[in-house]
């Protein structure tokens, strides 16, 4: 990636419609593609679908909530390389520990700015990439 | 000094006195006899001055003649005195040997004028006036008669000091006094000593059985088993001091025969056990009996019935034991509650009470000859006895005594005998007989002693015995006493430290309670911070792209609208949470006005079904609903509060259902959702300040858990009730009433 930005295949999972929508302005002038879900079991299949090379999960949402997505993609070989990155108005340490603990690659604490945003993405992203990693799963 | 020095001279002359003193005294009567011419006279005097011995001559009156010195000397009176004085005259002080005063008519002298007869060999006691000391002398009188008169004309007295002999001879009969005693001294303890032997010969075969032993053993006198095995054989076993048979050749008497000698240390105790007859203890000592050649030919023994001995030895250690346990357990329990909270606990606390108990029954039971001891508790208002601890009872008999103890009266134990009621209140011991009282059941003779409390009965201390007592020892009456008031501390040390056990729960729960409060606190915390960050995600993400972005005016518009929307929801829970301080510090008045609550239930549900769109919500509302007196912005917001969680705890849709009814002087409203249910556990505290359920399935609902509060505080306000059910995964059920009727609010 030289000079721009590479191109990253997102799932946001986020129960909060103004959250979505906030992320979505937020990620318009990117080159990523967003892929949106409300609660946790549309997050599992859009992963499953998509194959995202990042996850960003909200923790507090309906049927799965963010730990129980991340176990579940954890536990398929298939998914399991995948950077979760959870995004949360929880900022005690319990709860952000907690979220290493289902193995989360980074927390992010609401509210975070479009800066933050950017930064997480171009961190975590291309670690999944296979075009640049031989990760083992 | 004079006293010794008389007396060494005496003893000087001992020696040659002894051999000397007859035949001198012959040959003076000889000569005296032949006195015939005054050449004769002379040379007598001067033997008869020169004499060792003492001689005083008498005439037929009495009356002294003649007196050589050595006489004076021994006298210790002068010759002038000496020749005035008649054997009869009272200046005299005479002894006999055994030391009592010479009647005048025995007196050597005074027999031997009256008899005529010679007097010989007599031991006088005379005073010496110049000693102040007793002279013992040895006398013979010897009469002078002229041709054959019965009467002699003139005795002549010889003696000789034989003080130290005398006192040899003191000295000889006191000794021998002294053997005797002794002698005496030694049959009498032979005596008593022969009922406690027991001779065996080589087969211990008995040859002789001392009384004690027999009778210890109940033996016929005539009729002795002829050995001892016959009588082990017979009618009884030997056992060592605990208790353990005892192998026949370890008895005493086997080791005896084995030539061992069994004394002090190395006595052997034994007991005796005999087919329903007591045990009996003995303490043997003893040694072998040899023949010439030093051959055992039998076996001595000395059997000293101990058994009472033993068995008070036994019950002092026993109650000695007792006590220290006692003191052991109390000092231990004491020791479990050194640290205020920490070490408190409930359990262990009941059993060392238990164990306090047990050990102060056990005291008596270890002193008094009795089979069991019963401690009971009297309640003072019913008058009902609580079984407190009993000794000396199977496990069995314990749980029935237990059940047979359950709700008995004082009135009971007696019988509803008045008199021994009143004794007992009185504090005085009373003495009941089988069957004689509802503690029957067993054949037990029992003593209740009651157990005061200054002037309050507080409790029974009951001793079953198996025999009737006729009377009580003064010892055991006081030990009974003594235990009483020993109870007595204990139950009042109870009572405190329950006292203290209650404080101490009352202190531990109130610590939980602030402990909870606590977390509650902080569970707040962070649930409100969850909410503001939430609501402030928006407000800030927007904000941020109006500053950085170009955007046209319309987009501009709808993200400060988003910010617009997000910054009510923040003055929202504000509001909430300043409304809940205030309703519950009751600084909240309500604003009351005539309202209908069926139009406040259709003014919300329009309101919110464009908010819920996958929710269908119906009414069942009563029909012409009395209008009541209330805060129409407060029971709107409880109506609001209600709704908003049917719909946010049925996060897949669904049918909602609110309701009224009219209920006596009540207006009853109900809010029915199918969504995810509470547990049952949780289901009392939803209504408290900061709780929230937080379940995997409802972490994701948004809410800062005080709209439920805010319900309580505003329905309990308008004299109404709120309350839930709900069962988990099929929905809940939300109640609240409100009075209507005449009551103000």
């Amino acid at each position: 990636m030289e000079g721009g930005i590479e191109m990253a295949k997102i799932v946001f999972c986020e129960d909060e419609e103004r959250i979505q929508k906030l992320v979505r302005v937020m990620l318009r002038s990117t080159p990523h593609e967003l892929y949106l879900a409300a609660d946790g079991r549309e997050g599992l299949a859009l992963i499953e679908q998509v194959r995202p090379d990042i996850i960003f999960t909200d923790i507090s949402m309906p049927y799965y909530d963010g730990f129980q997505l991340a176990r579940m993609v954890k536990e398929r070989p298939e998914l399991a390389h995948i950077p979760i990155i959870f995004i949360s108005a929880f900022s005690q340490r319990s709860m952000i520990d907690e979220g290493y603990e289902y193995g989360g690659a980074s927390y992010l604490v609401k509210p975070f700015s479009a800066a933050e945003l950017y930064e997480k993405i171009a961190a975590f992203s291309s670690i999944s990439n296979p075009d640049t990693s031989s990760h083992v799963p | 000094m004079s006293k010794e020095g008389a007396r060494k001279t005496g003893e000087q002359k001992t020696g040659e006195q002894q051999k000397q003193r007859r035949k001198p005294s012959t040959s003076v009567i000889e000569k005296v006899d032949r006195i015939h011419s005054q050449d004769e006279l002379r040379i007598y005097r001067s033997l008869f001055v020169g004499m060792e011995q003492g001689v005083i001559v008498y005439d037929a009156e009495g009356r002294p003649v003649m007196a050589n010195p050595v006489a004076a000397q021994i006298l210790g009176i002068p010759m002038e005195q000496l020749m005035q004085r008649t054997p009869s005259d009272p200046a005299w002080r005479m002894l006999q040997e055994d030391g009592t005063p010479f009647p005048v008519d025995a007196l050597p002298v005074v027999r031997s004028l009256r008899s005529g007869q010679l007097q010989a060999g007599i031991v006088v006691g005379v005073l010496n006036p110049k000693e102040k000391a007793y002279r013992w002398l040895l006398m013979n009188v010897i009469p002078s008669h002229p041709s054959r008169a019965t009467r002699p004309d003139f005795v002549l007295m010889v003696f000789h000091d034989c003080t130290n002999e005398h006192q040899h001879l003191d000295i000889l009969r006191s000794s021998e006094a002294q053997a005797r005693s002794r002698l005496e001294e030694l049959e009498a303890i032979f005596e008593v000593i022969a009922d406690h032997v027991s001779v065996y010969d080589c087969n211990m075969h008995i040859l002789h059985m001392g009384r004690v032993l027999r009778e210890a053993l109940e033996l016929p006198e005539e009729n002795l088993p002829e050995s001892l095995d016959i009588l082990v054989k017979d009618q009884s076993r030997i056992l060592d001091e605990h208790g353990e048979p005892l192998p026949r050749d370890q008895w005493p008497t086997a080791r005896i025969l084995r030539g061992e000698v069994l004394k002090d240390a190395n006595a052997v105790d034994i007991v005796v056990q005999r087919a329903e007859k007591h045990d009996v203890r003995f303490s043997i000592t003893g040694a072998p009996l040899f023949d010439q050649y030093g051959h055992i030919t039998g076996a001595v023994t000395i059997s000293m019935d101990v058994t009472r001995r033993r068995m008070l030895e036994q019950r002092t250690q026993n109650a000695l034991h007792a006590i220290l346990s006692m003191a052991e357990a109390m000092v231990e329990e004491r020791h479990d509650t050194g640290s205020l909270i920490a070490a408190f606990s409930e359990g262990e606390n009941a059993e060392s009470v238990d164990m306090v108990r047990r050990r102060l029954a056990e005291i008596p039971y270890h002193l008094l000859d009795c089979e069991r001891v019963a401690l009971l508790l009297l309640d003072p208002e019913a008058q009902t006895l609580e079984p407190m601890i009993i000794v000396g009872a199977s496990p069995e008999q314990e749980l029935q005594w237990r059940n047979r103890m359950q709700d008995i009266t004082l009135h009971d134990i007696v019988m509803g005998n008045e008199a021994l009621l009143k004794q007992l209140y009185q504090g005085e011991v009373i003495g009941l007989r089988p069957g004689a009282s509802a503690l029957k059941g067993s054949s037990l003779y029992r003593v209740v002693s009651p157990i005061m409390q200054g002037k309050q009965l507080i409790g029974l201390l009951v001793i079953g015995y198996a025999t009737l007592k006729v009377r009580l020892e003064p010892d055991d009456l006081s030990i009974i006493q003594g235990i009483g008031r020993l109870a007595a501390l204990l139950i009042a040390r109870e009572k405190a430290q329950q006292e203290r056990d209650q404080a101490l729960q009352a202190l531990r729960d109130a610590n939980e309670e602030l402990e909870r409060l606590n977390r509650m606190k902080s569970n707040f915390v962070s649930i409100v911070s969850h909410e503001f960050r939430t609501a402030l995600t928006g407000i800030q993400g927007f904000s941020e792209i109006m500053r950085d972005s170009e955007l046209s005016a319309m987009e501009v518009k709808e993200y400060a609208a988003d910010i617009h929307a997000d910054a009510r929801r923040l003055v929202r829970m504000i509001n909430n949470m300043l409304d809940l301080d205030r309703l519950e510090s009751g600084r909240l008045r309500l604003n009351l006005g005539w309202l209908d609550l069926n139009a406040i239930i259709i003014e919300v549900v329009n309101r919110l079904r464009q908010s819920a769109p996958k929710h269908h919500i119906r009414l069942r509302l009563a029909k012409a609903l009395p209008i009541i007196l209330g805060d129409r912005d407060k029971l709107t917001q409880v109506v609001v509060n209600l709704l908003n969680n049917a719909i946010k705890y049925s996060p897949g849709g669904g049918e909602i259902v609110i309701g009224s009814i009219l209920e006596g002087s009540m207006i009853h409203v109900y809010v029915k959702d199918n969504g995810l249910g509470i547990p049952d556990d949780e289901l009392e505290r939803i209504f408290e300040r900061y709780t929230r359920v937080e379940t995997m399935g409802t972490r994701f609902i948004q809410g800062t858990g005080l709209g439920l509060p805010i319900v309580k505080e505003i329905v309990q306000l308008h004299g109404g009730e709120v309350w839930a059910e709900s069962a988990v995964g099929e929905g809940s059920v939300f109640h609240f009433t409100v009075r209507y009727g005449p009551k103000s609010v």
